[in-house]
C-alpha cells in the first residue's frame, strides 16, 4: 500500500457503540497483517482512549453529540483518532492506568480534553 | 463517614452482628440511590435499579476491610457499581451476543493458545480462521465477543469524573466525595501475581521497554506483552467491578 488509506465514520457519542469502534479498528488493523496479540491491543487501547472520551458524558440524555471515528492505514502502521465535541462535555482528565494500558499497547497516544471537545489519537505498528 | 475513622467497620469486621450491618447499610443508603439514579432511563424500573444498588451496597459492607486503606465509600461505590453493571449485562447479553458468537469466541480464544505453542509466535486471523474452517471476520468478531463481556457500554456509567456526589447525597457522609476518585495504580498493584506486578512496575515506573523487561524477566517479548496487556486489562476492570 503506498498511499495510507483513510476510513471516516461518524457515530453517535454513545458508550453503546464503543464496542463497534474496537471493532472497526481491529477489523483494519487485520487488513493490515497485525496477529491476533496485536489486534487485542488494538482493541484494549481503543476502549479505554475512546472510554475515557465519552466518560462523563450524559448518557441518559438525547445523544446529539456526535464522535468522529478517524482510522488511516498505513503500510505497517494504524492511526486511530477520535474526536467529540459537544457542550456538555465536562473537565476530564488521562488516569494513571489509562496511562499505562495505552503505554502498554500502543506505540503512540495523545489526548487532547478539554470542555466540550475531546480527543484521541493513537498509533499501532505491526511488529509481527 | 470513612471507613478509617468509622470504628464500626472493624467491629462489624470482627462480630459480623447483624444490627451493625443494618445500621452501615442504612446509613449509606443515599450513596445507593444515588447510583441507582445514574442508570435510570435505561429500560430497567427505577425501584429495581434501588434493589440492585442495595445488593451492591450490602456486599459492600460485608467484604469491606479498613485494612485495605481505602475509604468505604470508595469501595462502596465501585462494588455498587459493578453490581448495576452486571445487572445490565446479565439483561442484555443474551440479545447481544447471539449463543453461537460465544461459543466461537472460546473456539477462537482456544485455537489463538493453540497456534501459539505450536508456531512460537502469535498466529495471523487467516491462520485462526483456516484452523478452525470459519471466516477472518469470524475470527474478528469472535475476538470482540471475549471484550464484551468485560468492557463495554456500562462501563463508564454518566457522571464519572464530573459530578458532586456530595452535592447531589447531602452532607453527611463526607466519604462520598471520594466515590469518583478513581483508586491509583498503586492500591491496585496488589490485585496482581508477583511476575505480572513486576512487570507492570517495570513498565510503568521504570518506563523499560517490553523488550527491556522481557530480558530481565526472562521471557519473551510476546509473552510480557500478552501478560502486561492482561494484567492492565484486569487492573481496568478492578476499578469498574
Amino acid at each position: 500500500m503506498t498511499t495510507p488509506l483513510e476510513i471516516r465514520v461518524t457515530l453517535p457519542a454513545t458508550t453503546s457503540l464503543l464496542g463497534f469502534c474496537r471493532l472497526a479498528a481491529s477489523a483494519a488493523a487485520a487488513s493490515l497483517g497485525f496477529d491476533v496479540d496485536e489486534l487485542d491491543d488494538v482493541r484494549a487501547a481503543v476502549g479505554e482512549a475512546i472510554g475515557l472520551l465519552l466518560s462523563g458524558h450524559p448518557i441518559d440524555a438525547p445523544t446529539s453529540a456526535l464522535l468522529e471515528l478517524r482510522l488511516t492505514l498505513d503500510n505497517d502502521s494504524i492511526e486511530i483518532a477520535a474526536e467529540i465535541e459537544h457542550p456538555s462535555l465536562i473537565a476530564c482528565e488521562e488516569t494513571s492506568l489509562t496511562a499505562a494500558l495505552l503505554g502498554a499497547t500502543v506505540d503512540e497516544y495523545s489526548f487532547d480534553l478539554h470542555v466540550g471537545r475531546r480527543a484521541a489519537h493513537l498509533v499501532k505498528h505491526r511488529m509481527s | 463517614m470513612t471507613g478509617e475513622s468509622d470504628p464500626r467497620f472493624l467491629e462489624f469486621r470482627r462480630t459480623s452482628a447483624p444490627k451493625l450491618r443494618n445500621e452501615l447499610v442504612e446509613d449509606n443508603q443515599r450513596l445507593a440511590d444515588y447510583l441507582a439514579r445514574r442508570y435510570t432511563h435505561r429500560g430497567v424500573p427505577d425501584a429495581d435499579l434501588r434493589q440492585v444498588a442495595y445488593i451492591g451496597l450490602i456486599n459492600a459492607v460485608d467484604r469491606f476491610d479498613p485494612a485495605m486503606g481505602v475509604k468505604f465509600a470508595t469501595f462502596a461505590g465501585r462494588t455498587i457499581e459493578g453490581e448495576l453493571k452486571r445487572h445490565f449485562r446479565d439483561a442484555t447479553w443474551m440479545v447481544r451476543v447471539p449463543r453461537g458468537a460465544k461459543d466461537r469466541s472460546l473456539d477462537v480464544r482456544n485455537a489463538i493458545d493453540r497456534l501459539t505453542n505450536e508456531l512460537g509466535r502469535s498466529p495471523k486471523p487467516h491462520e485462526v480462521a483456516l484452523s478452525l474452517g470459519i471466516s477472518e471476520d469470524a475470527v474478528i468478531e469472535a475476538l470482540d465477543v471475549s471484550a464484551a463481556r468485560s468492557v463495554d457500554s456500562l462501563d463508564r456509567p454518566a457522571g464519572l469524573g464530573g459530578v458532586e456526589v456530595g452535592g447531589s447525597v447531602g452532607g453527611s457522609d463526607p466519604g462520598f466525595d471520594a466515590v469518583d476518585g478513581e483508586l491509583t495504580l498503586e492500591e491496585l498493584l496488589p490485585l496482581l501475581g508477583e511476575r505480572e506486578r513486576q512487570i507492570v512496575e517495570l513498565r510503568v515506573y521504570r518506563q523499560l521497554s517490553q523488550s527491556e523487561i522481557a530480558a530481565q524477566v526472562g521471557l519473551s517479548q510476546m509473552h510480557v506483552s500478552r501478560l502486561l496487556r492482561r494484567s492492565l486489562e484486569t487492573l481496568r476492570q478492578a476499578t469498574e467491578t
